[in-house]
């Protein structure tokens, strides 16, 4: 088998908790090639010369500087990404389009408007158009010389998105239907000529529809809004706007596929632009303590300043680790199907949607908890509308909200995985009765001596025995009911993102120092031994809590045993090796990975 | 019109700078690179000359394989092919060296134009295109502001001080050393990207250009590199306040030149 035919059957989605990898076998952010990285460049250098320099202007939302930078981007070709050959698009592969996009994290207003074009917006009908629907959009949809928004939620539909009240009615003669609600928080609503809006026809049959801007189409004014200030959000309301039935997304009564195959992509790329977030705010945030002087030293000599710089770069590092082992896992998987067919592209995606729903999840919470430290290392001009933390902080919130909740997201990640394992998919009773029998009679209890990547190895056999334990405790105790218990699942939930979380650090720095040698990988080598200490001791503390609340105060059930000797015995010297990751920091004066 | 610019890649100006353990240059491996400044905008000038006359721009650069990146960077803004001059015995070249094998290179295309920046930002000699030129028995004009292209000659728009230019003729083929800032810099696109993977690049090494070790030889050395020492001085202007506020006038007008 070929190193690249490894790495496509070990690419299979749901599989981190049932089999082992091997860092050849997954795609990592130092794999990203030349021409990747030139593709970025371009997109770099857009934001800082061209973005940047008017951010004033974006954020007293002077809009037609929004649009006349989102045309700009479109000469550069950083709207036809993700567009097939043949429409005006470029078709690359989606750890083109994510390395292109982090870049325009560097402003999230202006990156939440470009990202709503050219994903939610622009991919509904790449993967549903059809052949007259695509080469009628797709093309000037590349340029910018028409603004996508995407039109999903109302004031009374928001995670529960199907409740959606909008109507269509379709007309006597057949040629049209009118739609007429409400739809709510639509990015680049003030902006966009066309919107994939949601609506059920006949009040039942939940449809997408590409509508253009034009009578009935009226957007609200401009939403007050945390963050994200130099982006349009408003409502928009239809009050009998016609649509022709050309317009149709997709199949009728089929609206929820197109509306929830798109989010997999959303909250995927969302996840780059979250850790590129995340890096900017650490970089500014090493640089202020550096320049900053109390009590006549640099702040970043203090150990709480330096917990924080290093707790910051861990997140970064493993947080780069999951989104683009599930970017190259993905490509992996769209390699072997029909390019041309949209349709195989997307259930090649689909099969994700557990590791898109972990990285969500994971990297909007590692961007909040990097950007509120971030005013913290500033301390009061933290709190300054003049420095950058500030905004940052502010920008941040809404990632944990919108591409679905994280309550939402938490929720489908055990869900989901138990759906494929009821599928027959993976043999989830079997593995977790090994990993108990194994638990229970286990002698090596030796992950105190251990160090670096054998350490981390270690702490990640037990996080998944410990996982796969509870997962299959759970679904045997609930069954179908499993979903009213959202407490548990939100358990293994977490239990499920720090699994996936420490292999992926762990794949990614076992490759970095296959490649590079122990000691260029110093730091990455730090930053994964503490994430796995620190995840080791979460995920006991969720399996005890776990067990308390599955085991109806049995104190005589195996899961307390079980969970007891797969908990790590004692964590390791996080103090000091966060001290040695603040170091590498304090002396680049940036995050060097 | 056949055009050869010359693009050097030189460590981004936020690098982390650490002397090498040989004390004589800074430690490579810490940098990241980047074009140099002023050679950015000789490609443009060339990449806009090409758009108004035609003919082709050779993107040419100098260095270990690390250099390539520069080339395809010019081939993805619009240049037709590249030069890599690349041989162990180039390493550690002065300006004059690296001139002459620029004059060696360009001598096997039979150029009209040759463009290099006006001086590199890392060491900043500001000779390079002058010696090619000098070894090329070709024409040369630095500090450029305008190229204005006519048959068979050019009138280009040089750069003096204080706000002063000098308009000059020479016949081509010539060599121009560009200023910054003259021309707006495009962006490489992605399909530009795309498609440079398709346009050639020719290495050429000591071997093919015939250059030997005495062409080779430096003429000039970098003993020792080290990093300016930090002082600070206080000084106490004194008289009457009229006075002092000349004095300080002068002091900022003279010495740091701030007006
Ligand atoms: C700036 C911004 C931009 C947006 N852009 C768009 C856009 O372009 N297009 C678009 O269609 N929408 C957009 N949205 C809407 C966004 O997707 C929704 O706000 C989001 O889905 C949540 O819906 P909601 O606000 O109605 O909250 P609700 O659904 O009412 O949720 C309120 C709270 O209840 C929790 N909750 C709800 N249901 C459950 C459940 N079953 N289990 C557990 N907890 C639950 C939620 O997690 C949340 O904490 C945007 C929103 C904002 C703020």
């Amino acid at each position: 088998m070929s190193a690249r035919e490894q790495q496509i059957r070990a690419a299979r989605g749901g599989s981190f908790l049932f089999e082992e990898r091997s860092s050849a076998e997954v795609f990592t952010r130092e794999d990203i090639s030349e021409e990747q990285q030139m593709f970025a460049r371009v997109a770099e250098e857009f934001m800082r010369k061209e973005v940047l320099a008017r951010s004033e202007q974006i954020y007293a939302k002077d809009w037609s500087v929004t649009v006349d930078l989102l045309r700009k981007a479109g000469e550069l070709d950083l709207l036809r990404v993700d567009i097939p050959e043949g429409y005006g698009g470029l078709g690359l592969d989606k750890v083109s389009s994510a390395y292109v996009g982090e870049q325009i994290a560097l402003m999230p207003s202006f990156g939440g408007s470009l990202g709503a074009h050219t994903t939610i917006g622009t991919l509904p009908i790449v993967y549903f158009g059809t052949p007259e629907q695509r080469a009628k959009y797709l093309p000037r949809l590349a340029t910018g010389e028409l603004i996508a928004a995407y039109a999903l939620t109302e004031p009374g539909s928001g995670s529960d998105a199907m409740a959606a009240k909008t109507k269509a009615v379709l007309s006597e003669d057949g040629t049209h239907y009118t739609l007429r609600g409400q739809k709510m928080w639509i990015t680049n609503g003030g902006i966009a000529d066309v919107f994939i809006v949601f609506a059920k026809v006949d009040g039942e049959r939940f449809t997408a529809f590409i509508v253009e801007r034009g009578p009935g189409v009226v957007s609200g004014k401009e939403e007050k809004k945390l963050g994200l200030d130099g982006n349009s959000t408003t409502a928009l309301m239809l009050e009998d706007a016609r649509v022709p039935v050309e317009n149709v997304l997709g199949e009728i009564g089929r609206g929820h596929v197109v509306a929830f195959n798109i989010l997999n992509l959303g909250r995927l790329k969302l996840g780059g632009r979250n850790i590129g977030g995340a890096k900017l705010a650490l970089n500014n945030a090493v640089a202020y303590a550096n320049e900053r002087h109390q009590f006549g030293r640099s702040i970043a000599s203090f150990g709480l300043i330096k917990r924080k710089l290093a707790e910051m770069a861990v997140r970064c590092y493993v947080g780069d680790a999951l989104v683009w082992r599930t970017l190259g896992a993905i490509d992996c998987a769209l390699e072997t199907v029909d390019a041309s067919d949209p349709m195989q592209a997307l259930k090649a995606i689909e099969q994700y949607a557990v590791e898109c729903s972990i990285i969500k999840v994971w990297t909007s919470e590692a961007l909040s908890y990097v950007t509120d430290e971030t005013v913290q290392v500033y301390g009061g001009y933290g709190y300054s509308q003049d420095y950058p933390a500030e905004r940052a902080y502010r920008d941040a919130r809404i990632t944990r909200i919108y591409e679905g909740t994280n309550e939402i997201n938490r929720t489908i990640i055990p869900t989901r995985l138990l759906k494929s394992i009821a599928r027959g998919e993976w043999p989830l009773g079997e593995v977790a009765a090994r990993a108990m029998d194994d638990a229970l009679y286990r002698t090596d209890f030796g992950a105190l001596d251990l160090r670096g990547a054998e350490y981390v190895r270690h702490t990640l056999r037990d996080a998944k025995s410990t996982t796969l334990i509870a997962l299959d405790a759970a679904a045997r105790k609930y069954g179908e009911g499993l979903a009213e218990e959202q407490e548990v699942v939100g358990l293994l939930a977490d239990m499920m993102i720090d699994v996936y979380a420490i292999e992926s650090a762990c794949l990614r720095t076992e490759k970095l120092v296959a490649e590079r040698g122990a000691d260029a990988a110093g730091a990455a080598i730090e930053m994964t031994s503490v994430y796995a200490s620190d995840a080791a001791e979460r995920i006991a503390d969720l399996a005890r809590e776990f067990a308390a609340a599955v085991t109806d105060g049995d104190d005589k059930s195996p899961l307390w045993a079980a969970f007891e000797r797969l908990a790590p015995l004692r964590p390791i010297d996080t103090v000091s090796a966060r001290r040695r990751i603040a170091a590498s920091l304090i002396e680049a004066n940036r995050y060097l990975w | 019109m056949k055009i050869i610019v010359c693009l050097k890649q030189v460590p981004k100006n936020d690098s982390i700078l650490r002397i090498s353990e040989t004390g004589d240059w800074i430690q490579d491996r810490d940098l990241t690179y980047e074009i140099n400044e002023s050679d950015a905008y000789a490609l443009e000038e060339a990449l806009q000359l090409k758009e108004k006359h035609g003919g082709e721009v050779i993107a040419l650069s100098l260095g270990p394989a690390r250099v390539q990146s520069v080339i395809k960077e010019a081939l993805a803004r619009g240049a037709d092919r590249g030069l890599h001059l690349e041989d162990p015995a180039f390493d550690k070249l002065d300006a004059f060296g690296i001139g002459a094998v620029i004059a060696a290179a360009a001598k096997t295309e039979q150029f009209d134009l040759l463009l290099t920046g006006l001086q590199s930002d890392d060491f900043g000699f500001a000779q390079t295109g002058v010696v090619a030129a000098e070894l090329l028995g070709a024409p040369h004009a630095t500090i450029v502001m305008a190229v204005e292209v006519a048959e068979g000659s050019m009138r280009v728009k040089r750069e003096l001080e204080s706000g002063y230019f000098q308009w000059v003729t020479l016949p081509s083929p010539a060599v121009l050393t560009i200023q910054s800032g003259i021309n707006t810099l495009r962006y490489a696109t992605l399909k530009g990207i795309m498609a440079a993977k398709k346009k050639e690049i020719k290495k050429l090494d000591a071997a093919a250009l015939g250059l030997d070790s005495n062409v080779l030889a430096p003429k000039q050395q970098i003993r020792r590199v080290y990093f300016p020492q930090k002082t600070k001085l206080t000084e106490m202007l004194e008289g009457s306040p009229s006075e002092v506020a000349a004095k300080l006038l002068d002091r900022l007008a003279n010495e740091a030149r701030v007006f």
